[in-house]
C-alpha cells in the first residue's frame, strides 16, 4: 500500500519518463489498441514494432499501447513521440509498414510522409 | 493537385481535433490504460487525494452541483443533486453504481473510456463513495465488451495494490471497494432500476419509481448511479473547480459531450465538444461533411429513445434542452447522419424493431404497444396503410409515452413522433401515393428498364427469380409480379438502363 | 418474445466441468446477487445452461429452480440449448427459396438427422434457417460459421459438410 507522498513520487517519476513537462529520455511508439483498433488489425502492428525493436537491439525506444484516439477511419493508428520533436501520427498502417518506419524515422530521424495524414 | 494541400504529421492538427475539447476523453489514446503509473502521471488520483485531505463530503457535492454537470447517460439529471439526495437518505449501507451497459446502437463512448482510461471511472466512483458515505461500488458492464471488462479489472487490481481501493485508502481511514458485474444481453438493463435488479441476480425488469434509487436502490439501500461518461468528468471538476467546468457550454448544459459520429459522414469517430456547439460545426467541420456530395437530410440523436434533427435546425446549438425542444434528446451520444438516400419511415421502423425486441414485457403499454406500433410501420412501408392508420398510430404513440413503466417504453415512440413531425411528407408518400421517395422500402419499390437497354440479356441471366424477359438487342421488361426487388439487375446492368421508380 | 424451446440433446457434463462449476459456486456463496455471475460461469464451462446444471446452482446457492429459469430465459446471452461448433445457416429469403434453398435445407436435415433450430447429438453441428442475408445474386446461399457458399445445389451439401470435417 502506498502513501499519498509515494503517489506523488510516482507521478513525478512517470511524468519524466513520458516527457510530459520536459523532453523524455526515450522515444515512445504508442499503438492504439482499443477494440476498434484491434479489430482493424493493430495487434500485428504492435507485435511487429516490439519484435523489430528487440531484433535490431534498438536502445532507448519503448513500444506501448493506448486506448481509442477517436478517429475510426484511420485505424490502425500509431503515434511516435521522439524527445524534443512534435508527435507524428501514422495512420492506416499494417505490419508491413513497420520496418520502414523503424529504419527511416526511429533510426534515421525522418518521419515517413506516406503513412501520415494529408489534408487540404 | 491543389497547392493548398499540406501534409499533417499529427492528428492534433486536423480539423477533426481542432474543434474538440477533451475532458472525459482526455487520457484516451494518450496513456497506457493497463499502467496505473501513467494515469497518475496525468494527475490521476490527485482529485481523490484533494477530496480526502481538504474537502468535506458536502463540499465535494457542492462543487459538483455548482459545476452544473448533468447525467451523460441520456436523462440529463443534475449529478450533484442526485448525490445530495443519496447523501441525505438514511441507511446503514449505501452503494455507488456505474452504468456501463452501453446499449444504444451506434454509441461507444463508454467503451472508449473504459478501454482507454479505466482509472478515471474508479477514481470518480471512490470520490462519489466519499461524498455520499458509501464503501461499496459496482460497475455494471455489458458482456459484449470483453476488452473493457479486462482493462477495468486490471485497473481495479492495480488500484487495490496501491491502496487506492479497499480498506484504509492511502492511510486516510476511508474504505471503498469496487466489483464488476456483467450484463448478459438485455438492453433494458441500461434503465437504472432494471440494472439494479440485474446486479441483485434477478430478471432485469424495471421497478416503479418512487421509491427512487437515492432512497431505495440496490439491495434496497440508498444508491447513486451514474454512467461512465459522467464519472469521467468528476476528477477534472474537483481538480479545476466548478467555475472552470461551468464556463463551458450553454446556460443550462455545462461542460462537454462526447458524440459517436456515424452514418453518412466522412469522419466517423468519437468527438468531444463543448455543449452548445452547432450541428453544422459537428457535421461540416469536425465530421468533414457528407460523402459523395449528397444532401443532408437529418441527424439522429438519442438512439432508439431519440429523434431526428431536420435541415431547418442545422444551426441548433446542441444541448439537453434545445434537443428536447425540437423533439429529440441527447441520449447517450450516438449521432447518426442521414442523407437523401435514407427513408425516414424506414429509420423509425428500424428503431421500433429494436425496442420491440428489447421490451422486457413487464408492463403492457410497452410490451403490446411497441408491437402494435411496429405493425403500423410495417403496414405503411408495405403500402397497405390509410390515413386513419397514421392518425391512430400517432395517438398510440402518446398513449405509450404516458403509460409505460420505464424510460425504455416512455421514449420508444420518439423516433416515430419525431420523423412524423419533420418528415410528414414521406409518411404521406408511403400512405397516399404508395411510394418510398428514397427508394428504400422494398415493397414499394419498382425496378424499371428504360430505353437505354441494349438488349444484352445480362440482367435476365442474373435475375434470381427469372422475372426479366426479352430477346437479344431488344429492350427487356421486368415482370413486377415476379420481381422480389433484390436489385441484382440494377447492379449488373452495364448501361445504367435500370432505374428505381 | 419467442417460445422457449428446450433441448432434446442428452446432458453430457464431465466431472472436470462439474468440479469447475462447484469451485466457482463455492466462491460465489458469500456474494450478494450471485445468480448472474453463477449462470455466466456455468455457461462458460458448459457452453449452455442445461437443466442439470441449473439444478446444481439451485441446490448450492439455495435459489429456487423457478427463479433460476426466470433469469436464464430473460437474458439473451443465456442459452438453454447447446450450440453446435459449426453453425450452418440456410437462407430462406425469397430469392434463395425460389432457387431451391428449401430443398437444400431438407438435404442438410437429412444428412445431419436434425431439424432446423437443432443441434446434432455430438454437439458438432447446428442448423438454422435464416431470413434474407442480402446476397440474392448468389442465391441459394448457405453460410457455415463465417464462410459464405453461393449457388448451392442439393448435390453440394455433402461436399460442404465434408469440408467441415
Amino acid at each position: 500500500m502506498k502513501t499519498i507522498e509515494e503517489i506523488y513520487q510516482i507521478r513525478e517519476k512517470t511524468r519524466k519518463k513520458l516527457g510530459v513537462d520536459a523532453p523524455a529520455s526515450e522515444t515512445r511508439i504508442v499503438v492504439g489498441l482499443a477494440t476498434c483498433g484491434v479489430a482493424s488489425g493493430a495487434k500485428p502492428v504492435y507485435d511487429a514494432f516490439k519484435k523489430a525493436i528487440k531484433e535490431n537491439k534498438i536502445k532507448k525506444v519503448t513500444v506501448g499501447q493506448a486506448g481509442c484516439i477517436g478517429m475510426c477511419k484511420f485505424e490502425p493508428l500509431v503515434q511516435v513521440f521522439v524527445p524534443g520533436q512534435p508527435v507524428v501520427t501514422y495512420v492506416n498502417i499494417g505490419a508491413d509498414a513497420v520496418s520502414q518506419i523503424i529504419e527511416e524515422h526511429i533510426l534515421g530521424g525522418k518521419p515517413v510522409a506516406k503513412y501520415t495524414i494529408t489534408q487540404e | 493537385m491543389s497547392k493548398n494541400v499540406s501534409s499533417v504529421t499529427s492528428l492534433n492538427d486536423t480539423a477533426f481535433y481542432k474543434n474538440q475539447y477533451r475532458i472525459a476523453l482526455r487520457n484516451c489514446g494518450i496513456i497506457d490504460p493497463e499502467n496505473i503509473d501513467e494515469y497518475i502521471a496525468y494527475d490521476g488520483y490527485k482529485a481523490l487525494i484533494k477530496a480526502y485531505s481538504s474537502m468535506t463530503p458536502q463540499e465535494v457535492i457542492d462543487v459538483i452541483k455548482a459545476s452544473g454537470l448533468r447525467g451523460r447517460g441520456g436523462g440529463g439529471f443534475p449529478t450533484g443533486t442526485k448525490w445530495q439526495f443519496t447523501k441525505n437518505s438514511v441507511g446503514d449501507k449505501k452503494f455507488v453504481c456505474c452504468n456501463a451497459d452501453e446499449g444504444d446502437p451506434g454509441a461507444f463512448m463508454d467503451r472508449a473510456v473504459m478501454e482507454g482510461d479505466p482509472h478515471a471511472v474508479i477514481e470518480a466512483m471512490t470520490i462519489a463513495g466519499y461524498a455520499i458515505g458509501a464503501d461499496q461500488g459496482y460497475v455494471y458492464i455489458r458482456a459484449e465488451y470483453p476488452l473493457a471488462v479486462k482493462r477495468l479489472q486490471i485497473a481495479i487490481n492495480q488500484a487495490k495494490e496501491y491502496g487506492l481501493l479497499g480498506k484504509n485508502i492511502l492511510n486516510t481511514g476511508y474504505n471503498f471497494d469496487l466489483e464488476i458485474r456483467l450484463g448478459s444481453g438485455a438492453f433494458v438493463c441500461g434503465e437504472e432500476t432494471a440494472l439494479m435488479n440485474s446486479i441483485e441476480g434477478k430478471r432485469g425488469e424495471p421497478r416503479p419509481r418512487p421509491p427512487f434509487p437515492a432512497v431505495k436502490g440496490l439491495f434496497a439501500k440508498p444508491t447513486v448511479l451514474n454512467n461512465v461518461e459522467t464519472y469521467a468528468n468528476i476528477a477534472q471538476i474537483i481538480l479545476n473547480g466548478a467555475e472552470w467546468f461551468s464556463s463551458m457550454g450553454t446556460v443550462k448544459s455545462k461542460g462537454t459531450k462526447v458524440f459517436a459520429l456515424g452514418g453518412k459522414i466522412v469522419n466517423t469517430g468519437l468527438v468531444e465538444i463543448p455543449m452548445g456547439t452547432t450541428l453544422r460545426t459537428i457535421i461540416e467541420e469536425i465530421g468533414g461533411g457528407i460523402p459523395g456530395g449528397k444532401k443532408f437530410k437529418a441527424a439522429q440523436t438519442g438512439g432508439p429513445s431519440g429523434g431526428c434533427i431536420p435541415p431547418e435546425h442545422f444551426d441548433i446549438e446542441i444541448d439537453y434542452d434545445n434537443l428536447i425542444a425540437i423533439g429529440s434528446m441527447m441520449g447517450s451520444g450516438g449521432l447518426i447522419v442521414m442523407d437523401e438516400d435514407n427513408c425516414m419511415v424506414d429509420i423509425a421502423k428500424f428503431f421500433l424493431e429494436f425496442t420491440q425486441e428489447e421490451s422486457c414485457g413487464k408492463c403492457t403499454p410497452c410490451r403490446i404497444g411497441t408491437q402494435r406500433l411496429l405493425e403500423y410501420l410495417e403496414k405503411i412501408t408495405s403500402g397497405n396503410a390509410d390515413m386513419q392508420d397514421l392518425e391512430d398510430m400517432e395517438s398510440l404513440c402518446y398513449y405509450i409515452k404516458d403509460n409505460a413503466l420505464c424510460g425504455l417504453g416512455q421514449t420508444a415512440p420518439n423516433p416515430v413522433l419525431s420523423t412524423m413531425r419533420y418528415f410528414k411528407d414521406e409518411y404521406l408518400a408511403h400512405v397516399r401515393d404508395k411510394k418510398c421517395p428514397a427508394g428504400v422500402c422494398k415493397k414499394l419499390l419498382k425496378f424499371i428498364i428504360t430505353d437505354a437497354c441494349k438488349g444484352c440479356t445480362l440482367c435476365a441471366k442474373k435475375c434470381p427469380v427469372g422475372a426479366i424477359s426479352g430477346t437479344v438487342k431488344n429492350v427487356h421488361t421486368i415482370d413486377q409480379a415476379k420481381c422480389i426487388k433484390c436489385g441484382v439487375c440494377m447492379e449488373s446492368c452495364k448501361f445504367s438502363a435500370i432505374i428505381k421508380g | 418474445m419467442s417460445k422457449i424451446k428446450l433441448t432434446k440433446v442428452a446432458f453430457k457434463g464431465t466431472t472436470a466441468q462439474e468440479k469447475a462449476l462447484r469451485t466457482k459456486l463455492a466462491e460465489l456463496k458469500s456474494v450478494e446477487g450471485a445468480l448472474m455471475p453463477a449462470l455466466q460461469a456455468a455457461q462458460n464451462i458448459y457452453g449452455y445452461l442445461p437443466i442439470e446444471v441449473q439444478r446444481i446452482i439451485s441446490e448450492t446457492l439455495d435459489i429456487s429452480m423457478e427463479e433460476i429459469f426466470g433469469v436464464a430465459t430473460f437474458y439473451s446471452q443465456f442459452s438453454l440449448n447447446p450450440q453446435g461448433k459449426i453453425q450452418i445457416s440456410v437462407c430462406l429469403g425469397t430469392a434463395c427459396y425460389v432457387k431451391g434453398s428449401g430443398d437444400v435445407l431438407d438435404k442438410f436435415k437429412e444428412n445431419l438427422k436434425i431439424d432446423a433450430g437443432d443441434v446434432t447429438g455430438d454437439g458438432k453441428y447446428s442448423l438454422v434457417a435464416t431470413r434474407c442475408i442480402g446476397c440474392c445474386g448468389l442465391a441459394p446461399v448457405v453460410t457455415v460459421n463465417e464462410k459464405v457458399y453461393g449457388k448451392v445445389t442439393v448435390d453440394d451439401v455433402a461436399n460442404i459438410l465434408a469440408e467441415t470435417k
